[in-house]
């Protein structure tokens, strides 16, 4: 079976209304646009203006035209939703609340960075998506709304807070966006800052092995240097190498919670409607553009037969080895 | 001969200008007081000349270039103990790059012409995300009084009111000194030994600043973790030169640029297929002048 080197795919999401809301400085740029000549019906005047996330660009007129978007922070919290509802920063004084959440599905797919005063930990996200862009040609218009405020505090007057306000809508829309996960990232959690990543302290390796022991299949790694093949770089990085079934798994997990993508606010929603992967072994041939290969996933079952083999990025190295390398360069930094 | 070029095309590259306002924290490696080094973090406005003038320069297109050649990135303003890899960098100050997002006069006053931007989530680390408490509970009471000083408080409290108040919200006992003045003294000047007097003014109903707990680090529960910043979101395609005997060194078709940029590689195309190159600015000629 021929080695996969990272696994694109590609999704449809389909929906009504606008889910993912931009800040109302956007008014600025419609109304440059406006008096430079191009009368659009995104102009306001008012201060409380809902703007859709827009993907903006130049029409064959020179003009600012755009495609309503959901934007890839949104979709990665669509995707991650039913992992937490929240991640706060503040479980970094806790070893077991940290390591479970370094060892979660989440934290693994996801990426963290916990920025603390004595340590700071990071780990890149194997997960890349970009936004999903609109596909159809609905077009969107302002209407106004009203939005509820509460007494003004500290007025003699009976005036409330309720204010009119303008909000973008849209009617069906539909969508489309690409996506990547990198397995050499996946395969390898590093906790060397010689390297520049560190995702987790080495001195808690007994509280992370047994959340990996639960989150994981048959998880059997241990910490020491590895080496990764294909760099020119001869030193050897200290971590953990993530076996194929747990790359596998993971992989998995992620497509998941892809196929599940639904954002939902009070007059909106966008749900996926096509997800289609394809494992990449020959990263010149097997491209987004290439239509063969392709694997479509319609239910969960797609997802649980996948099989397939990871390349073996990273090498283990002895340690004694490993040191005497690292030794000399690391003087010299 | 023509020459062959990869043909990549990048979306979704958000590009953090320099912004002094920023509260955006960055991650740095740093070198203890015994040589060993520290992963940690610092805010990205606290850093003068580490950004780049211009939005996209050969050093993170050649960091790009390193990821699917199966490379380690190197960082552009950390230090780490390994070199970029100079054919790869050869290779991004060769090719050619085009950046198709639309730019706008910057305001009505001024002409410069910027990239368009939007308003984006940022996280914080949590001990710079305090905040001024807008509501106070009894755990809040409780951690700002300590252990020992809780007990006698409660006790007395219990007493003197005839049930627990701790069963009752707090803010109940607002002013209710007024009602038990005699009773009260004790407690009251107990509490101004013991440093206080926040309590004692809540109690009198005198000019009491909640905020008080909010001030002192250790009482503050409260935090927003979450802020916004600006971010210019940036998409276009770049051909990078590419001889024969690289082709089959290239791990992997998808890397990231800049931040959270998707990169991908569409095809290898020969020089000739090549069409609009005005439009392209050369690598080399871009600055990696930083300000």
């Amino acid at each position: 079976m021929s080695k996969i080197k990272n696994v694109i795919f590609e999704f449809e999401l389909e929906g009504v209304g606008v889910v993912n809301y931009d800040s109302n400085d956007q008014k600025f740029i419609w109304n440059r646009e406006s008096k430079n000549g191009n009368k659009n019906n995104l102009v306001s005047i008012h201060n409380n203006v809902n703007y859709s996330k827009k993907h903006i660009y130049r029409n064959e007129n020179g003009e600012l035209d755009y495609k309503i978007k959901i934007s890839s922070d949104c979709l990665r919290n669509s995707i991650f939703r039913n992992d937490a509802i929240s991640t706060n920063p503040s479980i970094s004084h806790h070893p077991f609340l940290l390591n479970s959440f370094i060892g979660s599905v989440q934290g693994l797919i996801r990426g963290y960075m916990f920025a603390g005063k004595n340590e700071t930990l990071k780990r890149k996200s194997p997960l890349t998506i970009t936004p999903a862009i609109q596909t159809n040609n609905s077009v969107s218009h302002l209407e106004i709304g009203v939005r509820s405020g509460e007494k003004i505090v500290n007025s003699d007057s009976d005036k409330g807070d309720t204010t009119l306000r303008n909000v973008e809508t849209v009617g069906e829309m539909t969508y489309s966006g690409k996506g990547n996960i990198n397995l050499q990232n996946l395969q390898f959690m590093s906790c060397d800052t010689v390297f520049d990543r560190y995702e987790f302290n080495s001195d808690n390796i007994d509280i992370l092995n047994k959340v990996l022991q639960n989150t994981l299949p048959n998880f059997d790694s241990e910490l020491g240097y590895y080496k990764l093949k294909s760099s020119s770089v001869n030193i050897s990085e200290y971590g953990l190498k993530l076996n194929n079934e747990n790359v596998l798994f993971l992989v998995k997990e992620v497509l998941k919670r892809i196929s599940d993508i639904s954002i939902m606010r009070n007059t909106s929603y966008a749900n996926i409607s096509k997800l289609r992967i394809k494992l990449v072994n020959s990263p010149l041939i097997d491209t987004y553009e290439n239509q063969n290969g392709w694997i479509d996933i319609n239910n969960v079952s797609d997802i649980d037969s996948l099989d397939f083999d990871v390349e073996d990025f990273y090498e283990y190295v002895e340690e004694e080895e490993a040191l005497t390398e690292r030794k000399e360069i690391i003087e010299n930094v | 001969m023509s020459r062959k070029f990869l043909h990549i095309v990048f979306e979704n590259a958000k590009l953090f200008k320099k912004n002094n306002r920023t509260k955006d924290r960055i991650y740095t490696v740093i070198k203890d007081k015994k040589g060993k080094f520290k992963g940690s973090n610092d805010f990205r406005k606290n850093y003068d000349n580490r950004n780049f003038i211009e939005p996209i320069t050969p050093n993170q297109i050649s960091n790009m270039l390193h990821v699917m050649f199966g490379e380690r990135p190197i960082p552009s303003f950390r230090s780490v103990p390994y070199k970029k890899n100079n054919n790869i960098y050869n290779m991004a100050l060769d090719g050619y790059l085009k950046i198709d997002s639309p730019k706008q006069n910057k305001s009505a006053k001024d002409s410069t012409l910027c990239y368009l931007e939007e308003t984006i989530n940022i996280e914080k680390g949590h001990f710079r995300s305090r905040t001024n408490m807008k509501t106070i509970e009894w755990y809040k009471i409780l951690r700002f009084l300590g252990n020992e000083l809780s007990d006698i408080f409660l006790n007395e409290m219990s007493i003197i009111l005839g049930y627990n108040p701790k069963e009752r919200p707090f803010m109940e006992l607002l002013g209710v000194y007024n009602q038990y003045p005699t009773e009260m003294e004790n407690i009251v000047s107990y509490l101004i030994q013991c440093k206080k007097k926040m309590l004692v003014d809540f109690l009198k109903d005198e000019s009491y600043d909640l905020n008080y707990l909010t001030k002192t680090k250790k009482y503050n529960y409260e935090t927003v973790n979450k802020g916004v910043d600006k971010v210019s979101v940036l998409y276009g395609d770049m051909y990078i030169p590419i001889d024969d005997n690289q082709i089959h060194k290239i791990q992997t078709n998808v890397a990231n640029i800049l931040d959270g940029g998707f990169a991908r590689i569409v095809s290898i195309v020969h020089e000739t297929d090549i069409y609009d190159t005005d439009s392209y600015t050369p690598i080399r000629e871009i600055s990696t002048e930083t300000h």
